[in-house]
């Protein structure tokens, strides 16, 4: 059974295999939170996303499939502000 | 009565409309569910039973059971519309609940072509009647 710390732990890793991601993204540790078969964690961007937004979302969607896949763990990224 | 697929081109249309308009929050929100209705109504084609005896798939649900129901396409197929809806939900949710987001008129722009490009998948089209 994973402890929230492990989670977040796991997600900045993930994010962290994508340079693409031109900006720091914080994991928030106290969002990270079991709800049935998800994990649902908070994150923030460390800046302005630019200069297309979307990237952002798409580097996202990303680290939650891989972890789907790799770590068979149903991730939810929220964004948070 | 209205069909899923007609849910979808509604709120594609809406979703163009809205950023026309200098909406571009609520036309992202409005890319999201034009993907989301029409995946939805491919599920429930399938005959995939929605939790709670619902209607519709949870939002946290819905990229997995495109996964691992559409079965009319192939794996690579359902792989995109999986990440498309993820992409769609992430943008949606900062386009909806965090003011602070950097929001702008590309990225609804993003977000409606990745709805079209789901709508496509799901062969939802104009004069479509499921």
């Amino acid at each position: 059974m994973e402890q929230a710390s492990e989670i977040a732990d796991m997600v900045r890793r993930y994010i962290g295999n994508h340079p693409e991601l031109t900006i720091p993204v914080e994991v928030i540790d106290k969002s990270v939170r079991r709800d049935g078969d998800f994990w649902y964690v908070s994150i923030r961007p460390g800046g302005e996303v630019r200069p297309r937004p979307y990237v952002y979302y798409d580097v996202l969607a990303e680290v939650e499939g891989e972890i789907e896949e790799n770590e068979h763990l149903n991730i939810m990224l929220v964004p948070s502000g | 009565m209205a069909s899923w697929a007609e849910l979808a081109l509604d709120n594609h249309a809406a979703a163009r409309e809205l950023l026309g308009n200098g909406r571009t929050r609520s036309s992202i929100s409005r890319a999201y569910y034009a993907a989301y209705t029409a995946v939805t109504g491919q599920l429930a084609a399938a005959g995939v039973q929605f939790p709670h005896d619902g209607n519709n798939p949870t939002h946290v649900q819905l990229p997995t059971l495109a996964l691992n129901n559409l079965h009319m396409l192939p794996t690579h197929r359902r792989r995109q519309v999986a990440a498309a809806l993820r992409r769609l939900r992430l943008a949606r949710e900062a386009a909806d609940y965090v003011p602070t987001a950097s929001i702008d008129d590309s990225m609804a722009l993003d977000s409606i072509r990745d709805a079209a490009t789901v709508m496509e998948l799901m062969e939802v089209k104009r004069g479509t009647s499921e």
